[in-house]
């Protein structure tokens, strides 16, 4: 019993604990997806990237703050609790584990200049502007022209190339 | 102004070492985006990212299908060749697979192999059998319930011990953590490998060090827990410019095992080192059996060089040095116990050179061995040398490989023995040479694939030739379908039994009185032959799985045993001799079986393996009689003349019998080999920096014929109960250089016996560090 105690304990911390290439990957395309919005702001402010719950690409982006800004402004990363209160955000990366607060975060940001980002199949059906898809290892993207523009963000015509484009 | 160009030259120089940094996407390794942290990556835009993606993402999945499914082997064929399209029953388990399902011995690594059954005796020390087929005379001493008919190498260089006719597997100079695959042949093959490739052959393949990266590399791998187990290895590697590469690894085993006794047949009991010894105090038990505890000590080192030749081919050289220990099964009891503490060691030097299209093997191995060290006479030099040539033709079609080796075996017990008379005499050589020929053709695109290889080999102890051969055709009705047919005949090279025992040695019995025991050396021997035919079909229903199912059929003959030719009483000395040889028998074993083996690669992230098999042997012209019942006749019959003489008054000087048996039965059923095993492989990897896996093995009920078989004992009894074994390893990776792992084997602690009169096994929890730098 104690044996197998050990066991589950030792797997569970090492589980918990770790995080994956995947997520590394993921976090380097949020923050590069950065890049191909007019943010259209001169604010000053931070560059808010709140992250709904625990996710893995939450450390990686959070590495990348240290040494990076967007449109010259401070990078800062916030892990929102799952039903926690929802602040302004720039971007909000909902992730798989956390789909199912999707239907109330998009209708929270309602034409809010707040880009939502996702990995879950059919996520763009429910408001939100690039999914994140993982097919056979590889990590892609769909995105949505008409979601972006209800959020009143002009987006590079690049990245609609670089992804798969569902409208 | 200065300022400004120092401005400029700093932002040049920067500039330039990013773009220098930045080495262009796509000649990039996966291994070179690997080591790259977050921050390194975030200099690169969306596309790059995207690129490297591919190269990460795209070859995980493939790499996943490469290893486990479609994995290149060289043993079917002794070229290099899809597994899929192999002729013969071939397995291969490689690196990752050995590494990842945590076995922490090429024993155990084993029990990943289709068909293979892997059962423990002590700690750390096991037999190992390909699909059974083994302890066929149902009567002799431990030896004999070992496996005597697979041929073992260590690239490519056989291993087999003569001396004995089994693989002591203890004294393979090779460490877990050097392999780079194991690949396995189900089902004779002595036209390719050479003699004692009769229930198939396993070749034991080491990393190639030029492999190795430009810079030296050091990796140090350890895992210790309990019972007492400490196994570390290092490997130190280094290539130079000049296509040289060197490899450095020394290792270190150490097992221990729960009890600290050992099983007395005449007790019934497994008794304790102080009890054994007030017992037995004619023999040293207390110096043999020092640490009761220890089961396994081995340490030793290898060196590995290797010199590729551009437009020519590689030459590599190996040598080693190995010391081990083992408590583990007798050969024969000789001091009252099941066990025995053996001890080796070996230097050894290999040189394998492929230059053009020849292949040149060539490799000498010498070695002290104690096979018992209760038993002065059990230790012997033994020096083995092997030496092979072979050329490939490539006309079209057709290849042909024509093939000349040599082999010898030199034992020398002198220096350990008081007098010539120990069981080799002093001293003894066997050897054989052989030509074979093997030609491979392939028709409609190599759809049809038709094999053929034959070889004589000519052995000077017993003095005779031995042809093996095999036939082979392959047919891919598509890239998803294959079905093989093969038919082969191989044979067990010559042994000490078979070909140089000579001895003769005095006793007294308490009923009997003086007797003088002979073994006559015999130049007329058979060697024991097989037959194998077999079926198969591969099939990959889905990108994903590989499906093999293979049918077989083995028909062994000439086996052979010690056994009475006959005995006398001399009237006037009172001394009863017995005159015993090497007999070859017609008894034939008729083996059935099938394997089906079956790997799913679900994602990237698991897999799964599962394979069973099923056999049924029996036996024609067998005969229920032994050295023991032989005796008795004879000696019951000239009692009865002598009673007789005695009687009337006319008694002769010497009485005398050769009564032989002579009733034989067909199909009896040998459980020796359980009729059912297998095992489930699960693999999952939920992050890129943890895996996961567990292993389930089990094997049926069998049962262990020996002549210490008593019905009446608690203990002495071939009874061998079913078992299942649960392995489970969990490793995580703290970053690209060092992991950590908790490793379990047996780790549900069923403690039953896997070997007769051996130990019970029970679980072993590990926990381990790698390092690479």
């Amino acid at each position: 019993m104690k044996r197998s105690t050990l066991f589950i304990m030792l797997s569970f911390i090492l589980i918990s604990s770790a995080f994956s290439q995947e997520s590394m990957f993921k976090a380097l395309y949020v923050f590069n997806f950065t890049k191909y919005v007019d943010w259209n702001d001169n604010t000053g402010k931070n560059f808010v990237i709140c992250i709904i719950g625990q996710s893995d690409i939450t450390d990686n982006l959070v590495r990348i703050s240290k040494t990076r800004k967007v449109n010259n402004r401070t990078l800062e990363v916030k892990t929102i609790n799952e039903n926690g209160v929802l602040s302004k955000c720039d971007i909000i990366y909902v992730p798989k584990s956390s789909s199912n607060e999707l239907d109330k975060i998009t209708a929270h940001y309602k034409d809010a200049r707040t880009l939502i980002i996702t990995e879950k199949n059919n996520s763009l059906a429910k408001g939100s502007c690039i999914n994140m898809v993982s097919t056979n290892g590889k990590i892609g993207f769909e995105i949505s022209k008409n979601n972006c523009g209800a959020h009143h963000f002009a987006i590079s015509e690049k990245l609609f190339g670089l992804g798969t484009r569902i409208d | 102004m200065k300022f400004i160009y120092i401005l400029i030259l700093i932002l040049s120089i920067t500039t330039f070492s990013i773009n220098a940094q930045q080495k262009e996407v796509s000649k990039l390794t996966k291994e070179e985006i690997l080591k790259m942290s977050v921050t390194d990556l975030a200099d690169y835009d969306l596309e790059s990212l995207m690129q490297m993606m591919n190269i990460v993402g795209a070859s995980s999945i493939d790499e996943m299908y490469k290893m486990i499914l479609n994995q290149n082997v060289t043993i079917a064929s002794k070229s290099n060749e899809k597994l899929f399209n192999s002729a013969l029953s071939t397995s291969v388990i490689n690196q990752k697979e050995i590494k990842s399902s945590g076995a922490t011995s090429i024993e155990e690594a084993l029990r990943l192999i289709p068909g293979v059954i892997v059962r423990e005796k002590t700690q750390g020390n096991y037999d190992v059998q390909i699909r059974g087929n083994q302890n066929i005379l149902m009567y002799g001493d431990l030896a004999n319930a070992e496996n005597s008919t697979t041929l073992v190498m260590v690239n490519g260089r056989p291993v087999f011990d003569n001396a004995m006719g089994t693989t002591v597997w203890e004294t393979l100079p090779v460490s877990i953590n050097e392999i780079d695959r194991i690949e396995v042949v189900r089902g004779s093959s002595s036209a390719l490998y050479g003699p004692n490739a009769v229930s198939g052959v396993i070749n034991i393949i080491t990393e190639n060090s030029t492999d190795s990266e430009d810079e030296p590399a050091l990796s140090v791998n350890y895992q210790g827990g309990v019972p007492g187990t400490h196994i570390a290895d290092l490997t130190l590697k280094k290539k130079f410019k000049n296509d040289l590469s060197l490899k450095l690894t020394p290792y270190y085993v150490s097992r221990q095992r729960r009890s600290e006794k050992v099983y007395l047949f005449d007790e019934d009991t497994y008794s304790d080192i102080d009890t054994y010894s007030q017992l037995y105090s004619d023999v040293d038990v207390k110096g043999v059996y020092s640490d009761p505890k220890k089961t396994k000590e081995k340490k030793g080192v290898n060196l590995y060089i290797d010199k590729a030749l551009k437009d020519v081919g590689n030459i590599s050289l190996s040598g080693g040095y190995l010391n081990s220990d083992a408590l583990t099964s007798s050969l024969k009891v000789v001091s009252g116990t099941s066990y025995a503490c053996r001890e080796s060691e070996a230097y050894y030097a290999n040189l394998d050179a492929k230059l053009y299209n020849f292949n040149l093997l060539a490799s000498i191995n010498s070695n002290v061995q104690n096979y018992d060290k209760t038993y002065a006479t059990y230790k012997v030099d033994r020096d083995q040398y092997n030496l092979l040539l072979n050329y490939t033709y490539n006309l079209k079609s057709l290849k042909i490989r024509p093939e000349i080796s040599w082999q010898k075996s030199s034992f020398a017990n002198r220096k350990y023995t008081s007098s010539e008379s120990g069981i080799i005499s002093g001293g003894a050589d066997l050897s054989n040479y052989a030509g074979d020929l093997h030609l491979e053709y392939g028709a409609f695109n190599d759809k049809l694939k038709i094999i053929a290889a034959i070889r004589d080999e000519k052995f000077n102890s017993p003095d005779l030739w031995k042809l093996s051969w095999q036939f082979a055709g392959t047919y891919n009705i598509n890239d998803k379908n294959m079905i093989r047919v093969v038919a082969s005949k191989s044979n067990q090279s010559s042994t000490m039994k078979a070909g140089m025992l000579s001895y003769s040695y005095s006793y007294s019995d308490e009923t009997l009185g003086d007797i003088l025991y002979n073994f006559n050396r015999k130049d007329d021997s058979e060697l024991m032959s097989m037959n194998t035919f077999e079926l198969g079909y591969r099939c990959r229903p889905a990108k994903n799985i590989l499906l093999d199912f293979e049918a077989f059929y083995n028909k062994g003959q000439d086996y052979g045993f010690i056994l009475p030719d006959s005995t006398a009483m001399s009237t006037s000395t009172g001394v009863t001799s017995i005159y015993t040889s090497y007999h070859n028998f017609d008894l034939v074993s008729k083996q059935i079986g099938a394997t089906i083996n079956c790997k799913v690669v679900l994602s990237e992230k698991f897999y799964f393996n599962v394979n069973a098999t099923w056999q049924q042997l029996k036996l024609d012209n067998y005969c229920d009689q032994n050295l023991s019942t032989i005796l008795t006749d004879q000696m019951t019959e000239y009692y009865t003349d002598y009673y007789t003489d005695l009687y009337t008054g006319t008694t002769k000087d010497e009485y005398s019998s050769s009564l032989q048996p002579d009733s034989y039965q067909d199909k009896v059923k040998n459980e020796a080999t359980p009729s059912f095993w297998g095992s489930i492989l699960l693999n999952y990897k939920p992050i890129e920096k943890l895996s996961i896996s567990a292993q389930g093995y089990y094997y049926g009920k069998s049962y262990t014929y020996t002549e210490y078989d008593d019905q009446d004992s608690k203990y002495a009894t071939g009874n061998m109960d079913s078992k299942y074994i649960i392995n489970a390893k969990v490793n995580y990776n703290i970053n690209k250089k060092v992991s950590v792992f908790f490793n379990g084997r047996n780790v549900l602690d069923n403690d039953k016996r896997e070997f007769v009169y051996m130990d019970k096994i029970g679980g072993v929890y590990l926990l381990g560090l790698n390092v690479n730098l």
